[in-house]
């Protein structure tokens, strides 16, 4: 039962309620994933903070040190947007995977992020481009390297007063260079079984896995590497479950052959 | 708590809950039962309305978060007498066999052709890719809606 529901359209009333509740509340933004664990009863807010009017945290634009990406702006939005196509195109690829128009529509940036899913489909994407994300609270702010911010499913680096404000990724990153791939049970409305992002900068090659470890993880590895350091590589860097989506060994061959598929497109 | 929405059109205010979804105000209290309850998860669309341009599950939205907003439903786009060219196509092409999906995809349908002049197949599919028919396939639903969109005076591109 919800018993505190406020409305907030202003990042500083936003950050005063979030210093002022706390773990009691949780912020709402575009729903897909609160609404859905609020309905299942895995939790089971006292406040919410409903930030869907807070304007100054929508929108995409080109910053000194890479594209900045409000949190509260939406997937179909950032599908949309030509400089993420063009510079962040694994970040388009992500987005374009994620749910179904209508999803897509309300989902956020801000929320896949906070969210913290091991699936969640914009995490690879950011961790291969090297994105920041910026947090802030009511007394400060502070910019986390995205690979630094997952602590577990749902886990996070966030103080109980601190909000994720935007993301900040750094630009260069297109078709050629870069990429992201998803396997899910069907083509839409699926969570990711697992993803695979990847980068490439001279001969170094970042790939990062989403859907096969507790949180997702990198491994990093030569462009030119033989086939069996690149199996024990992404090997060492996932550690898979069962569950009703796909077994162990099922994701581990799955990442493989994705992998794989990558490397041969590439080489 | 009180809310104000612009619902298909017309401004009405009324008293909801915290917990209560946009769906559920929908169905129960304003009696609006074209837009469809399924999963109740956002997975099957058959709950689509349009929420200020875009279209959304309504299943996953708090009511209370949308203070002041517009809403489109399917009792918005039929028109009192008749049927929209989109409902018309359905039919024409037997694209409704339940029927209990159909409200959904012609609020899919609807919101993605009054946005464009022109499309693709695949975009149209796309478009179309949040809302499931537990009857049959997709074929004829597809096939509904392009004829709808011909009857709109929309251009089919090649993909």
């Amino acid at each position: 039962m919800i018993k505190r529901f406020l409305n907030i359209s202003d990042l500083e009333s936003l950050l005063k309620a979030k210093s002022e509740y706390g773990s009691k509340c949780k912020i709402l933004a575009g729903g897909t994933d609160l609404v859905v664990r609020m309905k299942t009863d895995m939790i089971d807010p006292d406040t919410i903070l409903s930030i869907r009017n807070i304007d100054e945290m929508k929108g995409i634009i080109k910053g000194k040190d890479g594209t900045v990406i409000g949190a509260l702006t939406s997937h179909t939005s950032i599908e949309e947007n030509a400089l993420i196509r063009k510079q962040h195109y694994p970040l388009y690829q992500g987005v374009y995977e994620i749910g179904s128009p209508q999803i897509r529509n309300m989902g956020t940036l801000g929320g896949n992020i906070a969210n913290a899913s091991p699936s969640g489909d914009t995490i690879a994407p950011l961790m291969v481009m090297g994105a920041k994300i910026k947090l802030m609270s009511r007394s400060k702010e502070r910019l986390v390297p995205v690979d630094e911010f997952f602590k577990g499913p749902g886990k996070t680096v966030m103080a109980d007063d601190e909000i994720v404000h935007s993301v900040i990724v750094p630009a260069g990153f297109n078709k050629k260079n870069s990429g992201f791939i998803k396997a899910g049970l069907r083509k839409a409305l699926s969570i990711a079984v697992v993803s695979v992002g990847w980068s490439l900068k001279d001969d170094k090659l970042t790939l990062a896995f989403g859907g096969a470890a507790p949180i997702v993880t990198v491994a990093e590895i030569r462009k030119d590497c033989s086939a069996a350091e690149l199996k024990k590589k992404v090997l060492n860097a996932i550690s898979p479950i069962s569950d009703l989506r796909a077994s162990k060994g099922y994701r581990e061959q799955v990442i493989l052959n994705l992998v794989n598929s990558m490397m041969e497109a590439l080489n | 708590m009180k809310i104000r929405l612009k619902l298909n059109g017309s401004w009405r205010e009324f008293e909801i809950s915290n917990d209560d979804t946009l769906l559920h105000v929908l169905r129960d209290e304003l009696r609006l039962t074209g837009t469809k309850r399924g999963c109740g998860n956002g997975e099957c669309g058959a709950c689509t309305v349009i929420l200020d341009g875009e279209t959304v599950t309504s299943c996953l939205v708090l009511a209370a978060s949308v203070d002041g907003s517009s809403i489109t439903t399917i009792e918005g786009i039929s028109p009192q007498r008749g049927l929209h060219p989109i409902q018309e196509g359905l039919v024409a092409n037997g694209g409704v066999q339940c029927g209990f999906c159909t409200p959904g995809f012609v609020v899919s349908a609807y919101d993605f052709l009054s946005k464009r002049e022109s499309f693709t197949m695949d975009e149209l599919k796309r478009a179309l890719s949040g809302n499931l028919c537990r009857c049959t396939g997709y074929k004829k639903i597809v096939e509904g809606v392009v004829a709808g969109a011909e009857i709109m005076g929309k251009e089919i591109e090649n993909d």
